[in-house]
Parts: C-alpha cells; sequence; structure tokens
C-alpha cells in the first residue's frame, strides 16, 4: 500500500522505470545458473527503486534521455542490491520483504559472490557513460558507505556514543547514496554545477532524514508492519536517535542496558517500547528529521522550474512523513 | 638487475598497497588484507622484464592486486553462522577493499580498464559459484575454472596494456601457486574444501589420495611452466632465473587462503 502511494508520486516516469527494471535483469544475466537464480530472486522480490528514482529526477533539470540516463540509474540499484546480500550475511538474516535471502536459499558464501558479481556488473555497467567523474563520484560514495557500515559495527552496544556519531553513522548509511544518486543524475545529463550541487544536497538531507523516521518507526510501527519484532535495531546493539535521547533517562537505562546484554523478555520488550512511545524522544527525534526535510526542501526551491521539481518536493515529503 | 632488486620491487608494490588499504578496526578483527607475492610478481614481470612502466601502470597493478585481496577477504566467511564480528567485519573489509579498488581504476582514467576488470572479476564470481553448483565439469574444465579465478584479473591487466606474451607464463604461474597453496593448507589442517570435493570427483584422479593428486598437478604444472620460462624469447635471463627461483619455493604460511 505504502509502495504504490510513493509509486503514485513519480507515476509519469513509471515507463522509464520498467526500463530501468528490464535492464536490471539484463545486466544481470550470467552463465552461472546459481548467480542467475539468485540475481531474479533478488529482482522479484521488488523494491521501492527509490534510487533509481531520484537518478531520473535529478536528470530532468539537464538534458534528459532515458537511454543514456539508465546507464546511471542502473548501477545504483545494483549497488544497492549488492549491498543488501552482504548486508544479510552481517545481520544473519533469513528473510527480505517476506523472502529467503540468497544466504539463507544457498549459503553465505554464494551470498558473497552474488553480492561481488552485482557489484561488478554494477561498474561494467557504469562505464557506459565513458565519465570519470561519474566513477570517482560512485567509487567514494561505495567507500564512505563501506566506512559507514564499519562504524556502525565498531559502534554497536556502545550506549556511551553521543549524537554526533549516530549522524556521522546515518550518512554514511543511507544519505550518501541518496545524494549520490540525485547527484550522478544531474552529472550524467549535463545540469549546470550548481544545479547538481542543489540536487546533491537535496538527496542528503532527504536521505538523513528518512533514515531518522526508519529508526523511529523500529519503535513504534507494530510487528506486523515492520515484519519483526519492533525495537529490533537496539536489541541488536544498534543505538539510534530515540534512544540515544532517551538513555540517562532513571527507568528507561535498565531496560536499555538489558536489550543491549540480549537478556531482555518479551514484557521487558513490550514495557520499553511503551515507554519510548509516551516519552519525548519520539516526538524530538521527528523534530530532528523534519529540518533536514525542511533543508532538503529549501534545495528544492533552489532548482529551475520543472515537472521533476513537484516530485522530488512530493517525495521528500512522503517520506519524511511515511507511517512504515 | 638481480634477486634483491626484483624482492624490492614487489615488497615495494605490496607495502604500498597495505597502506593504502590500511584501516585500524579491519586490521585488528580481520588482519592483514592478503596480497599475494606471486600475483604481484607476474603482474610486475614486464616492468622487470624491461618494458615500458609508467604510473599509470604501477596504478592498474595495484587496483588488480586490490581486487584480489577484497575477493580473497571474502572467502574467509564460512558457509553457515558467519556472525561473529570478525566474520562481519571480513564482509565489509571485501567490500571496503572493492570500494578501494575502483577509487583507484576510476583516478587513472581508464574507463576501458575498469570494463574489463569488471567483467573479468564478474567470470571470477561465476567460476567461485560453480564449485557449489551440481553441474558436471571434466577436470580440464575445472582447470579451467580454477584457471579464470585464480589469473583473470592480471590477464586482464596485461591485454589491456598490451603485454599479451606475459599472459601465458602468468596463467600457469598463478594456477601453480594456488595448488600450491592448497597443497600447503592442506598438510596443515587436514581440512576437507571445495577444491578438494572437486578433484577427488575426476575420472582421472580415482584411486588417488588428495596429496597425491595435488602433487601431481604441481608438478605437471610446474614442468609446463619452467619448460616455457626456460623457452622463453622475450624474458631477459635474470629474470628467468628469478621466476624460475619463485616457482620452486614454497608459498609463505600467511598466504593460505580457505578456498574458493
Amino acid at each position: 500500500m505504502e509502495k504504490m502511494k510513493l509509486k503514485l508520486l513519480y507515476a509519469d516516469l513509471q515507463s522509464d522505470i520498467r526500463i530501468i527494471e528490464k535492464e536490471l535483469e539484463k545486466a544481470l544475466d550470467s552463465s552461472s545458473h546459481y548467480l542467475n537464480d539468485a540475481s531474479l530472486h533478488l529482482l522479484k522480490a521488488g523494491g521501492k527503486r527509490i534510487r533509481p528514482v531520484f537518478v531520473l529526477l535529478g536528470a530532468k533539470f539537464g538534458q534528459y534521455d532515458i537511454h543514456h540516463i539508465k546507464n546511471v540509474a542502473v548501477p545504483l540499484e545494483l549497488v544497492h542490491m549488492a549491498s543488501l546480500v552482504h548486508d544479510d550475511v552481517i545481520d544473519d538474516s533469513e528473510l527480505r520483504r517476506g523472502r529467503p535471502t540468497v544466504k539463507a536459499q544457498w549459503n553465505n558464501r554464494v551470498a558473497m559472490y552474488t553480492g561481488d558479481f552485482i557489484f561488478a556488473k554494477a561498474l561494467e555497467y557504469i562505464t557506459k557513460i565513458e565519465s570519470q567523474k561519474a566513477n570517482e563520484i560512485l567509487s567514494k560514495t561505495m567507500v564512505e558507505i563501506c566506512i559507514g557500515e564499519i562504524i556502525q559495527i565498531e559502534d554497536k552496544l556502545h550506549i556511551e556514543q553521543n549524537i554526533r556519531d549516530y549522524f556521522r553513522r546515518i550518512k554514511r548509511k543511507t544519505a550518501l547514496l541518496i545524494s549520490s544518486s540525485c547527484h550522478l543524475g544531474a552529472i550524467a545529463s549535463g545540469c549546470d554545477e550548481k544545479v547538481a550541487n542543489h540536487l546533491k544536497r537535496f538527496g542528503y538531507y532527504v536521505g538523513m532524514s528518512f533514515q531518522i523516521i526508519d529508526d523511529i518507526l523500529d519503535l513504534t510501527a507494530s510487528d506486523k508492519q515492520l515484519g519483526k519484532p519492533a525495537g529490533s535495531d537496539l536489541m541488536q546493539g544498534n543505538i539510534t536517535l530515540p534512544v540515544l535521547l532517551v538513555k540517562d533517562d532513571l527507568e528507561m537505562r535498565p531496560l536499555i542496558d538489558k536489550a543491549l546484554a540480549g537478556t531482555m523478555n518479551e514484557n521487558e520488550r513490550q514495557a520499553f517500547l511503551k515507554k519510548i512511545r509516551q516519552s519525548d524522544a519520539i516526538e524530538e527525534s521527528y523534530y530532528i528529521s523534519n529540518l533536514y526535510l525542511q533543508k532538503a526542501l529549501k534545495e528544492v526551491d533552489a532548482l529551475p522550474n520543472n515537472s521533476a521539481k513537484k516530485s522530488l518536493r512530493d517525495i521528500a515529503l512522503y517520506m519524511g512523513k511515511r507511517k512504515f | 638487475m638481480n634477486a634483491t632488486y626484483i624482492e624490492e620491487q614487489v615488497s615495494q608494490l605490496k607495502n604500498n598497497i597495505l597502506m593504502q588499504l590500511h584501516h585500524r578496526t579491519l586490521l585488528q578483527f580481520t588482519g592483514q588484507p592478503i596480497v599475494e607475492d606471486g600475483q604481484l610478481l607476474y603482474l610486475l614481470l614486464p616492468k622487470l622484464n624491461g618494458e615500458r612502466w609508467s604510473a599509470q601502470h604501477e596504478k592498474a597493478a595495484t587496483a588488480v592486486a586490490m581486487i584480489n585481496a577484497a575477493l580473497h577477504e571474502h572467502e574467509q566467511i564460512d558457509e553457515q553462522n558467519a556472525t561473529s564480528k570478525s566474520q562481519q567485519l571480513s564482509v565489509l573489509a571485501g567490500d571496503y577493499y572493492s570500494g578501494l579498488y575502483y577509487t583507484t581504476l576510476a583516478s587513472i582514467p581508464d574507463i576501458q580498464l575498469i570494463r574489463n576488470l569488471s567483467e573479468a572479476v564478474a567470470e571470477v564470481c561465476e567460476c567461485k559459484t560453480a564449485m557449489y553448483e551440481p553441474k558436471k565439469r571434466n577436470l580440464k574444465e575445472w582447470l579451467e575454472v580454477f584457471r579464470v579465478i585464480e589469473a583473470k584479473t592480471t590477464e586482464q591487466f596485461l591485454k589491456r596494456f598490451h603485454f599479451e606474451s606475459y599472459i601465458d607464463i602468468a596463467n600457469q604461474g598463478l594456477l601453480l601457486t594456488r595448488f600450491k597453496r592448497e597443497l600447503n593448507q592442506y598438510q596443515e589442517l587436514h581440512q576437507n574444501n571445495r577444491f578438494m570435493g572437486v578433484l577427488e570427483q575426476q575420472k582421472e584422479n580415482a584411486g588417488m589420495k588428495y596429496e597425491q593428486i595435488l602433487r601431481y598437478q604441481i608438478s605437471d604444472l610446474s614442468s609446463n611452466l619452467i619448460r616455457s620460462i626456460k623457452s622463453s624469447p622475450f624474458l631477459l635471463d635474470e629474470v628467468k632465473t628469478i621466476v624460475l627461483q619463485y616457482i620452486e619455493s614454497d608459498i609463505p604460511e600467511h598466504q593460505t587462503m580457505r578456498e574458493g
């Protein structure tokens, strides 16, 4: 349902998104039976394709030609897909979007090869645009994302981290790839530098806002809506913004410590969720997310007028207000 | 040129690569990235043999070694239950090294090289996955699979810079290194792995113990390679001597990897 609503916001891109879907399938074609199955399995699981959407919308501010822009949109989605396959190994996840993960269906090693294969295909694909700058941007983004994930593992269970650590983490974890999607769309379509930089910053702010909302929803949405137990982030040792905002509360702290120690029972989980939902932390987190959202909207205001401008604004607002 | 000069060249490139791949946390939990002397030797062979060698060649060779460090890191992941912190960080280490090889390639800039190496990495992954697939292959086909895994990226590098005459030696040498590594590992750990499973199933190897199979392949590959080097019309005598010395030496302990 939510995915449907989002799709309506970029309805006029649907035919181009279908081209991207077909290209993703072509790009992942392999002589290996297992890699073909694994890739098809991932493609069928769908996804919002939000990164290609941002590439396409970014490109609308330059010389838009889907047959050229797809050469950036496809690799960005491939990079994202590759990271999901490897993340499932790191998180030991059995299911993603209701389907068995590659590691669950085959094993960790096949998942590693699948991720590496998809990443290689992304690089092969982006070379079609023959742009050194595009390669530089994507490669630096890749490195930063990995650094972010390494920091996330370093920061796990460390309750004495500060909010700056959290922002630094989510910037790399989420915001940079969305920022690069908008930026690369602009570059591939030959936008002027000023416009490209507005789009880059827009993507960054939207990404920050999006991740904060994601972290709030992990605590406020139901288990059913999330498809996993609410509060999973904390129980896996990941300290998110709402938790950082309540960590010094005398009633909450023992529950947080139990969650981090892996000794929290179901009653305690429910008690923790009830308390944090009633605390100011959720509202404050929404407030911070909204600050990023407003910054994103300011960047949109600075862009030249066209139909993509409205879509960017609508998507940003949707992402900032989504319920799960 | 002498043995010391060649060793210095390999060691200099290796240190440079390790410095670029350095990450404090990864070093602590996953150890030093795997950068093999053998691969560096075959990448540097044209330079050591007096071919024109620029900063671009050096960067590209660095990127190829980084690619292999990335792929080797992912070989450290257990097939099941890779939940420890060091295993999680090995996944990320491989991805981080991949990002760095891409950054290095993007800075050269040679789009065609990025394309060729990406194709090679994809093919290597296909070949690694082949070891998990039920499809039957004969020994010759498996040897080709192993050759691609070990040598495809180096081959692409040599092709791209028109050092085609070195490809055959690099292919044979890198495959030989793999068999030697498997032998060392087997002698140390006596563990089964996919490589072993594949070789033992071949009808040519029926009735042979795994160690015998490996020794037979090593002997076969070594004699072919030694012949190729000795009869090479383009390799300088001192380079021939060094490569022959390397072939006859054992692979250092730290250069073992589990399988793949």
